[in-house]
């Protein structure tokens, strides 16, 4: 195994041992995205080496050298394979990675432990010694280029003091106290990039929750956040935004593209989308909603008419109604057709004609205790608990904690529901501004 | 849920009253108000031209760090690391630490010296306020206090009044702002390295740079961000520039230079203000200003070296979960009180020998700063302009040349 400190820096040398130039940086090539399951199982997660960035002679650019014309690289230096090397300047293409230039001091992802860190040296060795990566001892001998693939990263106090080349010092010292150093050094599978990288660099991002990736989003710039929620699926992107905190959700906003942006939002709840829209420009909402779908568009543009601090700004239009007259049965198989929908089901609203009059509330308890071929009218609870829309927020998670509701339903003077407010909005409110805002929807899949 | 320092409540709320504020305050510490203090006992209206001087390079500065966070989203310690590797950065980062460690004793002087004022000793006042300042910062209460220490520093206005009552000569003023006198003598080019030092304190460039990612600062709202970090500096200025007015009013005899003894002596210049309650108002506002630096600077010293290092990023205040943040916090609070307790420390020396040292380490930190200003890659069309450089260049060369210097001629200072 090498250590990036050891190479670079070092000589390029020709067929007779005469140094030409300097390896300046090593390039990898990021292995093309795979499923979620098969990534844990194959062993080429591993980025290969594609070629390396020296230095030298009369030009002052870095010129590509690329694997085919390589033999070893070692702590001495690299030796070329052939006679000749074609001097073309280095321009990376989108799915390399430079070992020095991006990834080196940069932060990058432990998604074993979700946290963000710093890059100290990485790990060079063959797929074979893909186990044995915690022992890591730097190599002195010269290893074939073609084998070499990217191991691991080097995040601790080892890797440290190696660049500033006070590592044998550093042992010598913690030797004689009878301390030892542990080098922190992470597995690439293991390892997501802070940023852009394309989706090959995040595969292990999947094995982590949203809300941890929300966080991981809060240590990193705002480009490197946008970068990383890029490489999402719309779908868990969405699910992070969620979680992500206010500023910092819109600073990432205004990095994306509108297209993807509206792709996210699409797939963030009603409630969710219009808070965050309700932060961004108007010129930017407006272009937005264009790219979304109609329908997404219209259930935020209807919650954007009102003020955040008010019960309108709270409430969603994910639920369920059915009309009086459906049975047990037929409002069961209803829930169960529209189960991908909202976020909770706990509750059924019975409303009456085409502007949905609220007329009572079953739940899902009541549901499935009652005789099927009863009539929701007869088994649903008249006369619920309801708030007008510009109602206080704290007037509504007091109503909520009152009479211990999960869902608080929202109508206007007419008694026309227009939405309802789950608990865990209700609950936000109540917090002291800095603590986190969201919680897990309570009935989500 | 891990309590997150980065967006954690201190931080937020640090941000939330705006860097300007704060490093108004801040530079108006202790240290700051001895060097000032004694640049109008010692020098008299002298140093007014180059304070005015000084103050534009440090809102060139101030303005630089501002606009490198605003467009990197990244502190300055970060951007050292990422664009000039893990040598360079650490040279940063030991240098800055050499230099706040020594700030962080000067705030902690102060402290001693407010006490003082009140009849009680050093060695009694120091250590509860140490402990207080840890357990504050540590119990992640901090937050909820700063406001009283910062409505404390808001003393110090009080001294452009007093440049009013002292009746100063604006003539001789003005001759001074046209027309500085400066010379080669070694003890005054220490002295102007010393006011360097304290005007432009190199951990204000990182707390400004960090507050202003902290804020979640784009460059779409940067122009806000400016037009506050102007204002900031602004208002410092005038109170470090009425400070050395109205010291020079009441202090500075022409034949046989005024020396001052102690932090205290500067209340004298209060007096036609405030009369007897002088001290007891410089005591309440240098308390506050001690105070509030002497959380801060701990704190963004130990964030800035770990994120220089990279370790423990967004990690709670428990020893636990980040022995060497918590680790350095610490040993700076104890370094800083166990120095400023030792009996006979000749106060006034050891503020302004501070402040010199701050001034050495300014031309190091400034490199860097344009060296990251004009990188492309990462500051695209924000990089600066030629005339910005040919400007900001200017002082960054001015200040260099002052301390180069200064430390050549220090081996002929008596």
């Amino acid at each position: 195994m090498l250590y990036l400190s050891q190479l670079l820096g070092r000589p390029v040398r020709d067929r007779h041992g005469n140094g030409v130039a300097r390896i300046s940086d090593l390039v990898v090539r990021l292995p093309p995205p795979v499923a979620a399951v098969e990534a844990a199982a194959r062993y080429d997660t591993y980025p290969h080496l594609h070629g390396l960035v020296a230095r030298g002679g009369q030009t002052a650019a870095g010129f590509f050298i690329p694997l085919t014309a390589l033999a070893t690289l070692g702590p001495g230096g690299a030796d070329l394979a052939g006679a000749m090397v074609s001097l073309e300047t280095f321009a990376r293409r989108p799915d390399e990675l430079l070992l020095a230039g991006d990834l080196t001091d940069h932060p990058i992802i432990d998604c074993r432990a979700a946290v963000v860190r710093r890059v100290n040296d990485l790990l060079l060795g063959t797929l074979a010694e893909a186990g044995a990566i915690t022992l890591a001892q730097p190599g002195n001998s010269a290893m074939p280029a073609a084998d070499l693939v990217l191991l691991a990263v080097d995040v601790g106090w080892t890797g440290f003091l190696r660049r500033l080349n006070l590592l044998g010092g550093a042992l010598g010292v913690l030797g004689a106290l009878g301390k030892r150093l542990m080098p922190r050094i992470l597995p690439w599978p293991d390892v997501a990039l802070a940023g852009p990288g394309g989706a090959g660099g995040q595969a292990a991002l999947r094995g982590l929750h949203p809300a941890d990736i929300a966080r991981i989003t809060g240590a990193l710039s705002y480009h490197e956040a946008a970068g990383l929620i890029a490489a999402l699926d719309d779908e868990t992107a969405a699910d992070v935004m969620e979680e992500v905190d206010p500023d910092r959700a819109t600073d990432i906003m205004e990095q994306l593209p509108d297209a993807r942006a509206a792709d996210i939002i699409e797939e963030m709840g009603p409630d969710d989308a219009s808070d965050l829209l309700a932060d961004l420009p108007a010129a930017r909402v407006a272009g937005l909603l264009r790219e979304m779908e109609p329908e997404a568009a219209d259930d935020v543009r209807e919650l954007l008419r009102y003020p955040e601090d008010s019960a309108g700004g709270l409430m969603t239009l994910s639920y369920i109604t059915c009309p009086r007259h459906y049975t047990v049965a037929q409002a069961i198989a209803r829930l169960r057709e529209e189960l991908d929908k909202p976020d909770l089901i706990y509750y059924l609203y019975i409303t009456h004609g085409p502007e949905d009059h609220l007329l009572g509330v079953v739940t899902l308890r009541k549901l499935l205790i009652s005789d099927p071929a009863e009539r929701m009218d007869a088994v649903m609870r008249i006369d619920p608990e309801t708030v007008q829309p510009d109602e206080n927020p704290r007037e509504v998670a007091r109503l909520m904690a009152e009479y211990n509701l999960l869902a608080l339903p929202v109508i206007d003077g007419q008694g026309r529901l227009l939405g309802i407010i789950t608990v865990d909005d209700a609950i936000a409110v109540l917090l002291p501004s800095g603590r986190p805002r969201k919680f897990p929807h309570l009935f989500s899949p | 849920m891990i309590a997150r320092l980065r967006r954690g409540p201190v931080w937020l709320y640090l941000a939330a009253m705006g860097p300007g504020l704060i490093a108004a305050a801040a530079g108006n510490d202790a240290g700051g108000i001895a060097t000032y203090a004694t640049a109008g006992a010692k020098y008299g209206y002298n140093l007014v031209g180059a304070m005015i001087l000084i103050v534009i390079s440090l809102s060139l500065v101030q303005e630089m760090c501002a606009r490198m966070g605003a467009v990197t989203g990244k502190g300055l310690s970060d951007l050292i690391r990422e664009r000039f590797g893990v040598r360079w950065a650490t040279f940063a980062t030991v240098s800055l630490f050499i230099a706040n460690a020594g700030t962080t004793i000067t705030e902690f002087v102060g402290i001693g010296a407010a006490a003082e004022i009140f009849n009680i000793p050093r060695w009694i006042a120091v250590p509860p306020m140490a402990f207080l300042v840890w357990r504050l910062v540590t119990a992640g209460s901090y937050g909820r206090v700063e406001k009283v220490f910062l409505a404390m520093t808001a003393v110090f206005f009080s001294y452009i009044l007093a440049v009013f009552f002292a009746h100063p000569h604006w003539g001789d003023v003005a001759h001074a702002i046209v027309a500085p006198q400066l010379s080669l003598d070694p003890v005054f080019l220490n002295f102007f390295v010393a006011l360097i030092g304290t005007t432009i304190t190199p951990y204000i460039q990182l707390y400004t740079q960090a507050s202003v990612v902290e804020k979640g600062v784009t460059p779409s709202d940067y122009k806000y961000e400016r037009f506050e970090v102007i204002v900031g500096v602004v208002f410092s200025s005038l109170v470090s520039s009425a400070i050395i007015i109205a010291t020079a009013a009441a202090l500075f005899v022409p034949s046989g230079p005024q020396v001052i003894n102690s932090a205290a002596d500067a209340a004298v210049a209060l007096e036609p203000v405030a009369g007897p309650y002088a001290k007891i108002l410089f005591a309440v506002g240098l308390f506050g200003a001690s105070m509030l630096a002497a959380a801060v600077l701990p704190l963004s010293t130990a964030y800035a070296v770990t994120e220089s290092i990279g370790f423990e990023r967004g990690v709670s205040f428990s020893f636990k979960d980040a022995p060497i943040f918590v680790g350095l916090f610490t040993a700076l609070v104890i370094l800083g009180a166990g120095v400023a307790m030792i009996p006979g420390v000749p106060v006034v020396a050891l503020l302004l020998a501070v402040q010199v040292i701050n001034g050495v380490f300014l031309p190091i930190e400034l490199f860097f700063i344009m060296r990251l200003i004009n990188d492309k890659t990462i500051m695209g069309r924000y990089a600066n302009g030629w005339l910005y450089n040919l400007i900001a260049g200017a002082a960054v060369l001015a200040i260099t040349l002052a301390v180069i210097l200064m430390l050549a001629t220090l081996p002929f200072a008596s």
